[in-house]
């Protein structure tokens, strides 16, 4: 196969001119070339259209929205034999290609400037024989989208409208078609079975009428220009919007396998069933997918959701088209469609990606323009609901902000208290987001501020800012058997974590608690306590350092649990939250047990004056906890001599 | 002292687990028993607190071999309850996916299941060298039943398509006149396996019982009618459980059944012996070239009635085709209203008269479900058969007189899985 | 030496072994030139019990099963698991959902003592089980492809993505655009998603993916219309022995 691109000799015949054929005669034409060759196109289906075999003319429906799936599979279908061969022969290996004549009728011009894609990527370099095969032997006849799907954003890419990589695009202007010539198998086409005639100023008036109204139509606006994508995707790498879309990823590849621009492939041997021959298929595959980017050796690449669903879009915006110099997206709206959680949508991800880098760019010039944000330093007005004595020197308060609104906290994020007159102090919340809009902090009697907090009644009023932090991973701990130990006030974070995994059980495995106080009339939240030595859903394991007359329980540190419990190193992530001297024997205990660094999360306690990263009070060499953290895993802190 | 002891633990090539004992001393039976050990697998508490709609789903699991039948009788008893009747279409296309299950099971039955023994063999395999030919075309007729079933419901072990109140997805006219021309090939097939049987030598037994099938005065029944017997007047679906009367036996788990004498027979060769003359006239041909009239009374005539049906399932299905062809397929809306009720439905699987029993709640989930399966109610005549086949053949070799009884429990093509199996119960 | 292959069932329909007798006459003779099938009494009266591969249908649900189960496994070198009852419980453990007392009396009345029944449950709850081919019932080419896979010396490919993946290959429009719930979105792929292709939607015969994200699929449930036990419900079918239902 030569490099010889399809399209090329027959562009420059007949490009551009235009005819206009009748609807009736048009039929005829259909019918003409049902009589010489395969005719797939447009069909409505159960009140949507899908691309299928035509028998008849009038199967044809031309002024549909948009298709369940790209015509782009009659390219590069979703199962295609490579080649055949013998088994243990490799000089009898055969190549297979599609040579049968066909037509595709219907296609949008979204979907020409995805076959425009698909041409580049299979024909420029390495050119490949099955797909040119099929690609020389079809024939494009495209048609104007006048009635885009509600979830069509075309315009915004710039692919509502084809040049190209057609044999002849159709424009519906009532009675008739307006005819654009694509090539010059477009041209024979029309000479051979069309009566067509030249467009009168009328017919040309009414096609652009029709085209400026489909404009109308799309509903979405691209908030940047498209040219900005690629650099805007690179600056937006670690931006949170990733992982808080994934969060509801059902990882099911519809986005993919809908998508026209898509031609990722898998390709496996089927042998015949005398194990004497047998074919090399390519299937479609796709990046979405969980084993998309494992290995043989089980390592897998982008094994979390976030990674994918990232590495999907930056393929749409950024990729594709620093490689082949093509939209990788043309805005079809079929992902959006097909996506049940809502969150496939390219257009959506590259406005949201816009509007965070504006929002940091303003920020940025706000501080120029020596503006001051109010919010940053200014605490919201908070009810004190609760408080309830936990042990002599702990209590719990319980928090409702005045304006409504729920705090919006992860586990294992903190909060600045502000108590006027008496400054701020970070606490970690000890509830779970999953349990309403009110919000516990656990608080010993320390300081200054905590004194005060303990003197405070129900009914008072008073500053919280945040939530600040990194949080707890879940995506991390998401499917994995979990360890979590805690000492003495370790618990006060950790507990908003284990609410957390018991109001998703099924997102989690085996939740093992191992929790260690000094002493019995140091112990906190002790109903908690007992519900969770109850909980089948939980193995809880719990320890006093020093015992009484009244305790039954274990005694002893909390590293005297670690043996009691089994679990699988592999699968298993240990979260750590404590008083400095306990990390030391717990980390060296578990990693007796296998637990690599990566597995090993600990929650660090720090000063933290202002919560967003500008104070310097808890900074470890380069990262500011408050920021970055306060949850690390231990292979991040190994970097850090400081941290533990 | 002449003993013989015939233990056939889990007889082979039928579908589930039964047991065949025989202890006779110097010419007198000691024991004699067909066994089921029956392991229950409760569907009938399954589908308690099911919508409708997952109803005929999992009632198909009852059996791989008949989920065309349970599905079928399923919905009719949902539609019963519901008070929907089937278009015409519907009922068109029904009746067309029945066939296929026929065809399929009777060819599986006739050539892979009952055949070894008139051959001499032991199962299909050595006939796979020695009659290549004969394996080679029941395949193809296998193929030719499953085709058509995927034309219609996508698959068929567990079809999909046929819900209640009509069809899910229509199949494609196409591919329906492709198979018509299949299925007319296929009487050159059939032919052959005619010619087959009619060299083999069908044991000579004749005892006479009740037999009971469906009766529809407008055709041979298969999934519509009344419930007819060799020895009463018909009676309505509904009135079932006149006629089934199950009991326990103390001896075996499986349930038994009788109703006018003290068994009776379901399957094909009740209904060859009750609905003879709605036979198509080709399948009336073959039936007197298999030297086969009715009533027959000799019970390893079934397999031959069988083959004689399957040619009924050709003839209907091609006519079939060729009315859906003439018509045209439409879309037809599916409108399901549950209401409180019960419904019964009956139709007549490739071994027997089968019944689905469901009563629905306003919201159209069961509160009670009840299914009796055509085995079930052969058990019994299969037990009475063997007491009148056993004295007359005991002074032949032991490896005769197990073959003998074998072949007897093989003919009635027995479905045990419907609701039995496994069991590890060590018989003396 | 051929492998010697031997089919086994325990609690199920029988489909499965129907599926794999679904084989045309040349693949059924190519088989045989590959194979020796020593032990399938639904379709042979040959037994041997000197087998290599072992294919299991159906749960297990009686006391008296697990000895069995037990002896195929000394025997076998290879277990593999066909149709959903062997490998996740399937539509058998829809009665774990009653006592087994109140399973017997539902169904046999005054006549329940004489059975012996337990809660359902897969193979794999008794014993290790090497390979698994999914579905109620499984593609006889799944079977095929395992089988073949397993000649060649090659572990065989299971996917691990869900159903919509295949559903989406095959040109099906969406079950949720029609209006109606699926549980593709969660179900392991491989069967070519051919529940939707025959106007039906999925329900999760095949078992869950291996990362099912089942609060997201729970979420988009409700969207539709479902309340949380309807929901459940939509799970329990073929599900009720998997860990998110327990």
């Amino acid at each position: 196969m030569e490099n010889n691109p399809v399209c090329v000799a027959d562009k420059e015949i007949g490009t551009k001119k235009t005819c206009v054929i009748s609807k009736r005669n048009f039929g005829n034409l259909v019918e003409a070339l049902i009589k010489n060759m395969e005719v797939v196109g447009v069909k409505a289906k159960k009140g949507k259209y899908v691309y299928d075999y035509i028998a008849a003319s009038d199967e044809l429906c031309l002024d549909y929205d948009v298709t369940v799936s790209p015509p782009t599979k009659y390219l590069f279908p979703s199962s295609e034999t490579l080649l055949r061969f013998k088994m243990g022969d490799v000089t009898k290996t055969e190549l297979v290609l599609d040579n049968s004549q066909r037509a595709i009728i219907g296609v949008h011009p979204y979907d020409i400037r995805a076959i425009e894609l698909l041409d580049e990527v299979f024909i420029t370099t390495n050119p490949d024989p099955n797909y040119i095969a099929r690609r020389q032997n079809s024939l494009i006849v495209g048609v104007d989208c006048l009635h885009p799907s509600p979830k069509s954003f075309s315009p915004c890419m710039g692919t509502n409208v084809a040049e190209n990589g057609f044999d002849l695009l159709l424009t519906d202007i009532g009675d008739s078609y307006m005819v654009t010539i694509g090539s010059k198998k477009g041209a024979d086409l029309l000479a051979k079975y069309g009566q067509v005639k030249e467009p009168t100023n009328d017919d040309i008036v009414k096609q652009k009428v029709v085209r400026d109204e489909a404009l109308t139509k799309c509903h979405f606006k691209l908030n940047c220009p498209k040219e900005r994508i690629p650099k805007l995707l690179e600056d937006s790498y670690d931006d949170a919007y990733w992982e808080e879309r994934a969060s509801t990823c059902l990882s099911c590849g519809s986005c993919v396998m809908v998508c026209p621009t898509c031609f990722c492939f898998d390709v496996q041997d089927d042998v015949s069933l005398d194990l004497k021959e047998g074919e090399r298929v390519r299937l479609w595959d796709g990046c979405m997918l969980v084993d998309f980017a494992k290995v043989a050796g089980g390592e897998n690449f982008r094994h979390d959701k976030t990674s994918r669903f990232r590495h999907r879009i930056y393929r749409k915006g950024k990729y594709v088209i620093e490689r082949y110099g093509k939209a990788g997206c043309v805005g079809c709206g079929r992902c959006a469609t097909a996506c049940l959680p809502e969150i496939a949508s390219p257009i959506e991800a590259f406005n949201a990606i816009d509007e965070s880098y504006r929002a940091k760019q303003a920020a940025l010039r706000s501080l120029k323009e020596t503006r001051t944000t109010k919010e940053l330093y200014a605490p919201r007005p908070a009810e004190l609901v609760r408080v309830e004595k936990l042990s002599t020197r702990e209590k719990v308060f319980e928090f409702k902000l005045k304006d409504g609104k729920p705090l919006g906290q992860k586990p294992g994020q903190f909060v600045e208290v502000s108590l006027s007159g008496y400054g701020e102090a970070p606490f970690g919340v000890s509830t779970s987001p999953t349990r309403g809009d009110n919000f516990e902090l656990g608080i010993r009697n320390v300081g200054n501020v905590t004194n005060a907090l303990h003197n405070l009644e129900k009914g008072a009023v008073l500053g919280i800012r945040g939530p600040f932090g990194n949080g707890f991973p879940l995506n991390t701990l998401a499917g994995k058997d979990l360890l979590l130990i805690a000492g003495g006030t370790g618990l006060f974070p950790v507990r908003s974590l284990v609410q957390y995994i018991l109001d998703k059980r099924s997102s989690f495995g085996r939740a093992m608690l191992l929790f260690g106080f000094r002493s019995p009339a140091e112990r906190l939240f002790v109903d908690d306590l007992a519900a969770w030595k109850q909980n089948p859903n939980v193995e809880f394991f719990e320890t006093v350092d020093r015992g009484d007359s009244s305790w039954t329980g274990n005694v002893g540190v909390i590293t005297t649990l670690i043996p009691k419990v089994q679990f699988d190193p592999k699968k298993t992530v240990a979260v750590v939250v404590g008083p400095p001297i306990m990390y030391r024997f717990v980390i060296a205990e578990l990693k007796k047990r296998e637990l690599t660094d990566e597995n090993i999360i600990v929650s660090l306690e720090r000063r933290m004056k202002c919560g967003v990263g500008k104070c310097g009070h808890c900074q470890i060499n380069s990262v500011y906890v408050c920021q970055e953290g306060p949850v690390f895993t231990l292979a991040q802190l190994r970097n850090l001599r400081e941290a533990v | 002292m002449t003993q013989i002891n015939v233990n056939v633990h889990y007889v082979t090539r039928i579908e589930g687990h039964g047991n065949l004992i025989l202890n006779a001393k110097d010419g007198k039976i000691e024991e004699l028993k067909w066994e089921v050990p029956e392991s229950p697998r409760f569907f009938e508490a399954m589908l308690v607190g099911r919508h409708y709609d997952d109803v005929h789903h999992i009632a198909s699991r009852i059996c791989g071999i008949c989920s065309i039948a349970h599905t079928t009788a399923s919905i009719q008893a949902t539609e019963a309850a519901f008070g929907i009747k089937p278009s015409e279409q519907t009922i068109m296309l029904r009746k067309l996916l029945y066939d296929a299950e026929l065809l399929e099971s009777h060819v599986l039955h006739t050539l892979f299941l009952a055949a070894p023994d008139f051959l001499g063999v032991d199962s299909v395999l050595p006939l796979a060298t020695t009659h290549k030919d004969v394996v080679v075309m029941a395949l193809r007729l296998k193929k030719l039943a499953y085709n058509l079933a995927e034309a219609l419901a996508e698959r068929k072990t567990h079809p999909l398509s046929c819900v209640v109140g009509g069809f899910a997805k229509l199949p494609d006219l196409n591919v329906l006149k492709a198979l018509r021309k299949r299925l007319v090939d296929a009487y050159a097939d059939l032919d052959v396996t005619v010619g087959l049987f009619k060299t083999l030598k069908i044991p000579d037994f004749v005892r006479e019982t009740e037999y009971i099938a469906l009766r529809d005065p407008k055709e041979y029944a298969f999934i519509s009618g009344q419930i007819a017997s060799s020895d009463a007047p018909a009676v309505a679906i509904n009135d079932y459980l006149n006629v089934t009367n199950e009991f326990c036996v103390p001896h075996s788990t499986a349930k038994y059944a009788k109703n006018k004498r003290d068994a009776y027979m379901v399957g094909a060769l009740a209904r060859f012996n009750l609905n003879f003359k709605q036979l198509s006239p080709r399948a009336k041909k073959v039936a007197k070239e298999l030297g086969i009239s009715a009533p027959n009374h000799n019970p390893y005539m079934i397999t031959v009635a069988q083959l004689v049906e399957t040619y009924q399932a050709l003839d209907e299905s091609i006519s079939l085709i060729d009315q859906i062809l003439n018509k045209g397929l439409k879309e037809e809306p599916i409108n399901v209203k549950p209401r409180a009720g019960k419904g019964v439905s009956a139709v007549e699987a490739p071994r027997g008269i089968l019944f689905h029993d469901y009563t629905y709640d306003e919201n159209g989930i069961i509160t009670k479900a009840n299914c009796i399966i055509p085995t079930n109610q052969n058990h019994n005549n299969i037990q009475k058969d063997l007491e009148a086949l056993v004295p007359g053949i005991l002074n032949k070799p032991e490896n005769e007189i197990r073959l003998m009884m074998e072949m007897l429990v093989r003919a009635y093509d027995p479905c045990v899985s419907c609701s039995t199996h496994s069991l590890n119960v060590i018989f003396k | 030496m051929k492998p010697k292959i031997a089919f086994f069932e325990f609690t199920s329909c029988e489909g499965c072994q129907l599926e794999v007798l679904n084989l045309s006459g040349e693949e059924l003779l190519d088989l045989l030139g590959d194979v020796d099938i020593v032990n399938f009494r639904e379709a042979i009266t040959e037994r041997a019990d000197n087998y290599d591969i072992a294919f299991i249908e159906g749960s297990i649900s009686r006391e008296a099963e697990i000895p069995r189960l037990k002896a195929i496994r000394e025997q076998a070198k290879i277990i593999v698991a066909i149709g959903a009852c062997a490998c996740i419980g399937g539509v058998n453990c829809l009665k774990n959902h009653l006592t087994m007392n109140q399973a017997l009396q539902m169904v046999y009345g005054d006549s329940a003592k004489y059975y012996d029944t337990i809660p359902a449950r897969p193979i794999n709850a008794v014993i290790p089980v090497d390979y698994y081919i999914r579905g109620c019932p499984p593609l006889t080419s799944e079977f095929v492809k395992v089988t073949k896979s397993l000649l060649l010396g090659k572990k065989p490919e299971i996917p691990g993505h869900p159903v919509c993946t295949e559903c989406k290959m095959a040109g099906n429009i969406c079950v949720f655009e029609l209006g109606k719930t699926c549980l593709g979105p969660v179900t392991r792929a491989g069967c070519k998603a051919i529940c939707v292709s025959g106007g039906r939607h999925c329900w999760g015969c095949r078992g869950l993916v291996d990362e099912p994200n089942i609060n997201s699929e729970e979420e988009v449930l409700k969207k539709y219309g479902l309340t949380v036990e309807q929901v459940v419900d939509k799970f329990k079918i073929y599900n009720t022995y998997s860990e998110v239902m327990r």
